[in-house]
């Protein structure tokens, strides 16, 4: 019966080849994390409630980029383009419209932006015929151009709003509804509605990449051209991943309104900004959701944590880390603590802590040369 | 089958170990705990937050401000402290960076419940965190020379506006030199905003901009620059260059010999380009400003003035900028306003700024002897004294000129009055002027 | 019956509903087709076809221009000049995709299937196009009995020895019942034995299924196997055609081959 069968029923759509984890226990375990991300903010209070609301709105970033590259093979470093702009759209409607249904209407609008400048960026790449390393590189100058020209442009309105140059643009309270039924978004609620979309985004990407579409996404990171050999119409496929995830980076930009309240150019669109999602799926897993997820959270607690006091170190730190994921987890953390979890299962703790250290000892014999001691009865071990 | 038995067991421990992980987060490396527990104060300590750039961009012309600061509060706390309250500094570095001041100012205002806070170099800094200052009505004083135009209740921009040190410079070079002048700007808010003004205050004063070139804070390659400013041939240059990379402007132009004087708002007041670039670079440059170290006020020069006391602290500090002496002066103005007010308690101390505090030279040294600055209440903006400071060929920076100039364009123009009405707006020229498009 | 439209759809025709053009006997017809890269003319004004259940040998010594023929049918190289006719449909414009969707499919030179997948992964990539649920299983089943993998349906696909692999490829081409089989190479470094489990694969998919092929080969003795014509390229156009008895014994060809062009042998291109 082989890979195909995966339980049937409500929670077999949202487990597959694509995504670690499966099975009751893993439920169980995604049930208890959620439970906890939503009791946080009682048990440690609004200040580190509100940073861990920060790195969650990292966590939509990375989940883009962990869609569009590690399952279609897609890397971009533009991903900050659209986040950023959805980010500015969300603040020129919400300036524009002043008003409950104005707030509410911008948050629809900054999202379908995001995905807009996606699909008009990635039309123009892929049915241009870019491919490869000059899309990575393409999307990198689209998102360096908008620093640039987000810097200068500080008398440019859009309707009423100044996109303010490099001081950006600010909002003041989110308030959504309509007429006499509104809502002021404030902290703790922003965290916890926050939480909720992106679990609802997890799972909806978990369902997604599971699907046949999700297995021609793999294909085509695969292989493009014998993915295309099969019939698929590659860059269609293509343009359509990457307006998905120009619509998670601009879900992400909605939420980073709600969050900070205010947006500025260097802080998305700069350089630095475009490479930490790269690092995040990268360190995490980029074939994996959860992985980046969890990795952006980590990596940026850590990095500011770090950066009280050790401000240069934190974000050299970061590149080390990265630089240390590729070496020696290639797939990435995740991956590679299910490959480590994998061996101690088979061996288990003792015996293959044992098996490790012989062959560790073996290599490291055979480096320093002559004559080694086997132990005749030691198992061959495969991986 | 294996495969996902390990799997399960994986993404339990993973899951648990991240419930553990966020569980026991506390995300400064300081053991301040779960909710805050401090409350405002009451009998002991006042608490003040301070977040000025030590590293970073900013960092040349941000730890001046923050070493003013301490210096202020220093002197305060051995005089007694305010009310008899000893005050309590928290100064965390942001390192030039917004993520990192959005995140210290929620900080300061959650964590540490700061009865009051100063914070930023850039107006972008102040833009990134004024939603959070507002939301959460945060007492703020913002202290670097800047565009102007902020109407905002729970901030006080107390440092001079672009119309200001424009507005003390360009009418003295008018007189001196001639009307026609070329603008040179940094292409970002700050200086197109300025450049706006040179305008305005042009037309003010009889004189007309022949030329205006905004400059990329990239750049620091002037040779066409120079070019258009000989072949335009103006009267005097206005320079709002900013940044390191507009420091080569100086010293090209003094190789390329030329000569036009320049008035400027930015240059040598901060960044103290007269004491590290070689001489004769600077020669001919007049900075209208409200303070630098040289200004001639007795306050500032005698023994024991500011400048000695300053240096006194901070021996090996390389100079006392502009800021600095902004930063000093708001930390008594704070001071003057919890005791007419007679409580800590935010509301009742910004009543108390809002009726207008004044403060001699002794606490704000930018003042000549016998005269005062105003903190104008309806605007939160200061009337200041403002000099006209001259760097000759060898660099020696005396005053040419000087008199007080008043907060104008929020309190004339605009009709922003916050002591009536509660705003949170920044009005740029452009919207009044027509000269300024 | 859908027609193909510009983007592939989820559940496709079946060779059976598909539409053709006029004059279904010719499957595949060129029409003075060029290709020039630069300067260097790959393929000069051919005019080549293929009848509909033909197994068609494409041979010629290096150089001759038969894999350039085969990727300008695919479409993976765009004509210079000159028309592609396919089921009676001017698919000279068409992109890859849509002429696969017009029944044409392919088999590279280089095998390449998707070596992280597994086989089964593998053949239920083309069989999701045309199938769902059980109806899928079924085929993918049924392919990999075919291609003699069911034994290794949960080994990945790059651990397959070459001859499998060629195999899987070959199952995957054609699992989305094409009218018209394209070949680059199939037994290229297989065993005597492999070489004959291909043969047998063909000749049952061209006789249980009614696929035609466009096979390119360098093995003399596969193509007198398998091949109902031989077509003989020589310098970018077709130098002879016909039945394999007459091309084998042609003393130009022989010449051909001999001549400074290259090993009869044939290293892969």
């Amino acid at each position: 019966m082989g890979t195909d069968a995966f339980p049937t029923g409500v929670l077999g759509r949202f487990e597959g080849p694509n995504t670690v984890g499966s099975g009751t226990r893993f439920w169980a375990a995604l049930a208890v994390t959620v439970v906890a991300l939503l009791a946080y903010p009682s048990v440690v209070g609004p200040f580190a409630a509100g940073q861990l609301t920060r790195y969650l709105v990292s966590a939509f970033l990375a989940l883009s980029l962990a869609f569009v590259w590690g399952y279609a093979g897609i890397l971009s470093f533009g991903q900050n383009a659209f986040y950023g702009l959805s980010g500015y759209a969300f603040a020129v409607v919400v300036g524009n419209l002043a008003s409950p249904l104005g707030t509410t209407v911008g948050v629809g609008v900054a999202i379908l932006f995001g995905a807009l400048s996606a699909l008009v960026l990635g039309y123009f790449m892929f049915y241009g015929g870019v491919r490869d390393v000059y899309v990575t590189i393409t999307t990198l100058v689209v998102t360096i151009v908008l620093n640039t020209y987000g810097k200068t442009a500080s008398q440019v309105f859009v309707g009423s709003v100044n996109l303010g140059g490099d001081t950006g643009v600010g909002i003041g309270e989110i308030t959504l509804g309509a007429g006499p039924a509104t809502y002021t978004l404030v902290q703790p609620a922003t965290y916890y509605v926050i939480v909720a979309v992106l679990l609802a985004t997890y799972l909806g990407l978990r369902a997604l990449v599971n699907s046949d579409f999700g297995r021609v996404m793999v294909a085509i990171r695969e292989d493009e051209d014998r993915a295309e050999m099969l019939g698929y119409d590659v860059k269609f496929r293509k343009l359509v991943v990457f307006t998905i995830g120009g619509g998670i980076a601009g879900l992400g930009g909605v939420t980073y309104m709600a969050w900070g309240y205010s947006i500025t150019p260097e802080v998305v669109f700069s350089a630095a900004a475009a490479a930490y999602p790269v690092v995040w799926v990268s360190v995490g897993g980029r074939k994996t959701l959860s992985g980046p997820i969890v990795a952006a959270v980590a990596i940026e607690w850590l990095r500011t944590t770090a950066s009280v006091q050790f401000p240069e170190f934190a974000k050299i730190g970061v590149g080390v880390l990265m630089i240390a994921s590729i070496l020696l987890l290639p797939d990435g953390v995740v991956p590679g603590l299910r490959g480590a979890s994998r061996y101690f299962d088979r061996h288990g703790l003792a015996d293959g802590s044992r098996l490790a250290i012989d062959r560790a000892r073996r290599a490291v014999g055979r480096r320093v040369g002559g004559p080694i001691a086997v132990d005749e009865s030691s198992e061959v071990v495969q991986e | 089958m294996n495969d996902r038995i390990s799997r399960r067991r994986f993404v339990t421990a993973g899951g648990a170990a991240m419930v553990a992980g966020l569980a026991g987060c506390s995300s400064d490396g300081e053991a301040s705990g779960g909710t805050s527990t401090d409350s405002a104060s009451s009998g002991g300590t006042v608490k003040i937050g301070v977040l000025e750039d030590r590293s970073g961009t900013f960092s040349l012309v941000g730890t001046p401000k923050w070493k003013a600061s301490k210096l202020a509060i220093e002197e305060i706390n051995a005089d007694g402290g305010i009310m008899g309250n000893q005050i309590e500094l928290f100064d965390p570095d942001p390192q030039s960076d917004n993520s990192r001041y959005k995140q210290l100012t929620r900080k300061m205002i959650q964590q540490r419940d700061v009865d009051v806070l100063w914070a930023g170099y850039a107006s972008s800094t102040r833009e990134a965190i004024r939603p959070i200052i507002d939301r959460q009505d945060q007492l703020y004083f913002y202290t670097t020379q800047y565009e102007g135009g902020v109407c905002d209740k729970n901030v006080f921009a107390v440092g001079p506006t672009a119309r200001q040190q424009l507005g003390s410079v360009l009418p003295y070079l008018r007189e001196e030199y001639g009307p026609k002048i070329y603008t040179i700007a940094a292409d970002y808010n700050f200086g197109q905003l300025s450049a706006d003004w040179v305008k305005v205050l042009a037309d003010e004063n009889d004189a007309e901009v022949v030329g205006e070139e905004f400059i990329s804070l990239d750049t620091s390659q002037f040779s066409s620059t120079i070019n258009n400013i000989q072949e335009a041939d103006p009267d005097f240059v206005m320079s709002m260059l900013v940044g390191k990379n507009h420091t080569a402007f100086y010293k090209q132009k003094a190789s390329a010999g030329l000569e036009v004087p320049i008035g400027t708002s930015t240059a040598m007041a901060q960044g103290y380009e007269h004491r590290r670039l070689d001489p004769p670079a600077m020669e001919n440059i007049y900075a209208g400003v409200n303070y630098m170290e040289e200004i001639p006020s007795t306050a500032n020069t005698k023994d024991g003035g500011f400048v000695d006391r300053y240096y006194d602290m901070y021996p090996d500090a390389p100079y006392l900028n502009e800021e600095a002496e902004t930063n000093y002066f708001s930390t008594y103005m704070y001071k003057k306003a919890v005791e007419q007010a007679g409580t800590f308690e935010q509301p009742e101390v910004r009543e108390a700024l809002e009726s207008g505090i004044s403060l001699g030279p002794e606490r704000a040294p930018e003042a000549p002897e016998g005269e005062t600055i105003e903190l104008d209440g309806a605007t939160h903006h200061v009337d200041h004294h403002m000099w006209v400071m001259k760097a000759d060929a060898e660099h020696n920076v005396t005053s040419v000129a000087d008199r007080k100039i008043p907060e104008q364009f929020l309190s004339e123009t605009v009709g922003c009055d916050l002591t009536s009405e509660d705003e949170e707006t920044q009005y740029t020229p452009r919207d009044y002027f027509e000269e300024a498009k | 019956m859908s027609e193909s439209t510009g983007q592939d759809v989820n559940v496709r025709t079946t060779a059976a509903q598909r539409a053709t053009g006029t004059n279904t006997d010719t499957l595949l017809q060129t029409d003075g087709l060029v290709k020039q890269f630069g300067g260097f003319t790959a393929t000069d004004a051919v005019d080549f076809s293929v009848e509909a259940g033909e197994i068609r040998c494409l041979i010629g010594p290096n150089g001759a221009g038969k894999s350039t023929l085969m990727k300008l049918v695919t479409g993976q190289h765009a004509a210079t000049a000159g028309s592609i006719y396919f089921n009676g449909f001017d698919v000279t414009d068409d992109a890859p995709n849509e002429r696969i969707d017009r029944g044409l499919s392919m088999k590279f030179q280089v095998p390449s299937v998707f070596e992280d997948l597994t086989v089964r992964e593998n053949l239920r990539l083309p069989n999701q196009r045309l199938a769902d649920g059980d109806e899928r299983r079924r085929r993918v089943d049924e392919a990999l009995a075919a291609a003699d993998l069911a034994d290794v349906e949960d080994t990945r696909a790059g651990d397959l020895s070459h001859g499998r692999q060629q195999q899987l490829e070959i199952g995957m081409a054609a699992s989305l019942d094409p009218d018209l089989l394209l070949l680059d190479e199939p037994v290229a470094g297989l065993s005597v034995d492999e070489r004959a489990a291909i043969a047998d694969r063909i000749r049952t998919l061209n006789e249980e299924r009614d696929v035609a092929f466009v096979v390119i080969e360098h093995d003399t003795e596969f193509v007198a196997e398998i091949a109902d014509r031989v077509t003989v390229l020589h310098q970018g156009d077709i130098f002879r055609e016909g039945p394999i008895e007459e091309i084998e014994d042609d003393p130009e060809v022989q010449r051909i081959y001999l001549g400074t062009d290259g090993d009869a042998e044939g290293d892969a291109r």
